[in-house]
């Protein structure tokens, strides 16, 4: 059993270490990767956050980079075109200036002639002379003559610049003068009336510089813008035109070199919405304007509507659908002429950028989510390994100290079952510093206590047998000093006498006496002294002895009760006292004088009758009380009375129940009793009591004497 | 055996209950000397005494003798009729006082 105490101590602990010690690791490791995973979920989304956030910053940026790009390209090819118009315009105003000079001053300049347009003249920059139908040569020859002066100036022009396709003029008078390299096409040309053409028309009607609406070149070679500008007289007579035809395919260049990013691109619009520059010329070669290229031709009404805002000249950027995409579009004014710079760029392409931005920060995200992953998968290893790795210490400890503190217990165990066995010198040397070491220390001090309790006790016990020894002594002495053997008398036949004491304790309170005073007459005497042990026994015999003696001396039983009590008053400090019923018999006669100090009504069987109480008033018991006066009486027993006397521990003799035997039930039970024998008589009541008392301690002694005057029948 | 002490100006009553026997007579031995040291005049109450043994009549003897050698009186009361006889028996209805 203590084997299995001590492994159950020790597999307690063990286990009570392993589970907090787990329980605190599990729980650790919940809360721990709860907040780790926390901290992931929040650190991811706080990447996102801000990778979205300076994603979409820059996606903003870049967005408007790019338009911003889109707008300053359109602005700026506006400004490149622009000046090349207005370079043309101004040569256009400085070959009209010229004109007039001559006009001014016809006088100062010589006449120089002007040849029709030649074959041989094929390939060369020269001044070519086309007449109206209806003119009159001769009429104007002076005047052909003398503007044969600025057809240099002309040359000069169309030469050197690229995009001038021809400068010519046309007069009041009836002739056009064209200065270019192509004079073979006009081989065939005989009149020719330009005072209908826009050009001439526009100049004269603004009397301004002026640039024609786009058109198709008469030889095919592209669209084409004629700029304009009157010539008048000093009267101001309007004399001629002045025209620069332009091929816009040679400006065009500035227009397709213009490129942004892939799909980038610039046109140039007409004051109609035509695209008249840029991709449709360069994709086809043709120059024909076809029908997407006008914006108005658009579904889409953004478009339409910007195209409104450019023929107003004025500056913009919007996201339109044109030519089944959505693209970018950022237009600006040119200042020369009503026309528009506008540029494309699929809109694919300006968020490009933004896409790549986002998705680079979508992949940085997806990195960083993945380091994380890592990061807490690891954990989540270590975790675990920590967990184990603290199990085992927990276990290991559990063990450590279980054992630190079950081996101790063993020992104590151990220590405690050789002291069982009486090695009461055995001490317990447990130094564990705790409990057991203080529970060793009370074993230790049990121990020598127990033993110095053991050495006491068998003085104790040593002095107690010695004590009881010497009360058997006492028991043996009283009981000698009692008449014991019987028969008493055996020569006398006058009588039979026979009597008991059964002392509750070692040394009764109670006595009997018989003695005879002299010949003829026998003292009886049944007394109880108040108390029991050895001081009861010593005031028995002084009473004893004081009642033999008086009556010895010849004085009847009143005397002997009245002298004996006044000799145990005297030095009674212990309050002792003695009920005595005392009688003299004579044995001849059967004459009974008695007194009774106090004590129980002796039972008497008189004249072959039933026994009876012999009652008398009963005087004060012995030592009470000095100079108490005894009442005696008397009485004549016939032969075969019967005397039977007792103390009240015959009556009073108590069962579980507090029952007294009482007087009544002794005298049922005495006349009950059918003998002879007085030995039996006595032992037949003695049995009864017993019957009654059953279990019940003795508490009183249980004193009888029997007497049978006249010889047994 | 249990013992109620009641002083009431120079009386002082001891109501006594159980068995007088040489278990308890001390007891009632203590109670009653020292009830007759302060008081001149006892009165036992024995409604409740179902017995009285030898040891008991001692005690009796003993508190009779001191409070007549003090002058003073001890009385009993309410003895019942079993008790009365043991009393009778012993003749110390003759020394004692009943009320």
């Amino acid at each position: 059993m203590s084997e299995k105490m001590k492994k159950s101590i020790r597999n307690k602990l063990i286990t009570m270490t392993f589970t907090v010690a787990f329980i605190a690791i599990t729980l650790l490791s919940i809360v721990s990767w709860g907040g780790f995973n926390g901290i992931k979920t929040s650190s991811n989304t706080i990447s996102k956050t801000l990778i979205e956030i300076s994603a979409d910053n820059n996606q903003a940026i870049i967005k408007q980079q790019a338009l911003d790009q889109l707008s300053s390209l359109a602005a700026a090819t506006a400004i490149t075109v622009n000046s090349r118009l207005e370079n043309i315009m101004s040569q256009t105003v400085i070959l009209a200036a010229c004109m007039e000079d001559l006009y001014e001053n016809p006088d100062d300049y010589s006449r120089i002639d002007i040849n029709p347009p030649r074959i041989e003249d094929t390939g060369t920059y020269v001044g070519q002379l086309v007449y109206t139908e209806d003119t009159d040569v001769n009429l104007v020859s002076d005047e052909v003559g003398l503007m044969g002066n600025v057809v240099s100036n002309l040359l000069q022009v169309s030469e050197n610049i690229p995009e001038v396709s021809s400068a010519h003029f046309a007069t009041e008078s009836g002739f056009l003068v064209l200065g270019d390299d192509k004079p073979e096409l006009k081989l065939d040309l005989e009149y020719l009336d330009s005072s209908t053409r826009s050009w001439y028309i526009n100049a004269v009607e603004s009397k301004g510089t002026m640039w024609t609406d786009v058109f198709e070149d008469s030889y095919g070679r592209g669209l084409a813008v004629t700029c304009s500008h009157p010539v008048y007289d000093p009267l101001g007579n309007l004399k001629a035109v002045l025209a620069i035809g332009c091929q816009l395919s040679e400006i065009s260049s500035v227009i397709t070199d213009v490129s942004v990013g892939e799909t980038g691109r610039a046109v140039v619009v007409d004051n109609y919405g035509n695209i008249i520059m840029g991709l449709t010329i360069a994709e086809t070669e043709s120059g024909i304007v076809y029908e997407n290229s006008n914006f108005y031709n658009s579904n889409d009404p953004v478009l339409i509507n910007a195209a409104d805002e450019m023929t107003a000249g004025e500056s913009g950027i919007v996201l339109a659908n044109y030519d089944n995409k959505d693209v970018f579009i950022a237009y600006a004014p040119m200042e020369s002429i009503p026309w528009s710079v506008v540029t494309f760029m699929d809109i694919s392409e300006v968020l490009e950028p933004v896409y790549l931005v986002t998705q680079q920060a979508n992949e940085l995200a997806r990195s960083a989510e993945a380091e994380a992953e890592k990061i807490a998968s690891s954990t989540l290893v270590a975790m675990f390994a920590g967990m184990a790795a603290s199990a085992v210490a927990a276990l290991l400890v559990g063990l450590f100290y279980s054992n630190r503190i079950a081996l101790p217990i063993r020992s104590l165990e151990q220590g405690v079952r050789e002291i069982s066995k009486g090695r009461l010198d055995y001490t317990l040397d447990i130094k564990t510093g705790d409990e057991i070491e203080n529970l060793a220390a009370a074993f230790n001090i049990m121990t020598t206590d127990l033993k110095k309790h053991i050495t006491d006790l068998t003085t104790v016990t040593a002095e107690k047998e010695k004590y009881g020894a010497e009360l058997n002594v006492a028991t043996q002495i009283q009981s000698s000093m009692l008449p014991n053997e019987f028969p008493a008398f055996p020569d006398l036949k006058q009588f039979d006498i026979y009597a008991t004491m059964l002392p509750a304790k070692e040394v009764g309170g109670d006595f009997y006496d018989f003695f005879l005073v002299d010949d003829s007459h026998l003292g009886l005497v049944m007394a109880d002294v108040s108390g029991k042990g050895v001081p009861a026994a010593l005031f028995m015999v002084i009473a004893k002895t004081l009642i033999q003696n008086y009556a010895q001396k010849g004085e009847s039983p009143a005397d002997v009760m009245m002298h004996t009590n006044n000799q145990l008053c005297q030095n009674n400090d212990a309050n002792m006292f003695v009920t005595v019923w005392f009688a003299i018999l004579n044995i001849e006669t059967g004459e009974l004088n008695y007194s009774n100090a106090g004590h129980n009504p002796p039972l008497l069987r008189h004249n072959n009758g039933e026994f009876e109480y012999l009652v008398s008033e009963p005087d004060f018991v012995l030592a009470g009380m000095e100079d108490m006066d005894y009442e005696e009486y008397s009485l004549t027993l016939q032969k075969g009375d019967i005397l039977y006397l007792y103390t009240d521990g015959v009556t009073e003799a108590t069962n579980s129940n507090d029952e007294l035997y009482s007087d009544e039930r002794l005298l049922e039970k005495i006349n009950s009793i059918n003998t002879h024998s007085l030995k039996t008589l006595l032992e037949n009541i003695k049995s009864d009591i017993d019957l009654f008392v059953g279990e019940a301690p003795q508490f009183d002694d249980i004193t009888m004497l029997a007497l049978r005057f006249g010889e047994e029948p | 055996m249990t013992i109620q002490t009641n002083k009431e100006n120079e009386l002082t009553t001891l109501g006594i209950e159980g068995r007088i026997d040489s278990n308890t007579s001390n007891q009632l031995q203590d109670e009653l000397l020292q009830a007759l040291d302060s008081s001149a005049q006892i009165l036992l109450d024995f409604a409740d005494v179902s017995y009285i043994s030898s040891a008991g009549l001692r005690v009796l003897l003993m508190g009779q003798k001191k409070a007549k050698a003090q002058k003073g009186k001890m009385e009993l009361t309410n003895v019942s009729e079993t008790v009365m006889s043991v009393l009778e028996t012993v003749g110390f209805t003759k020394i004692l006082t009943f009320r």
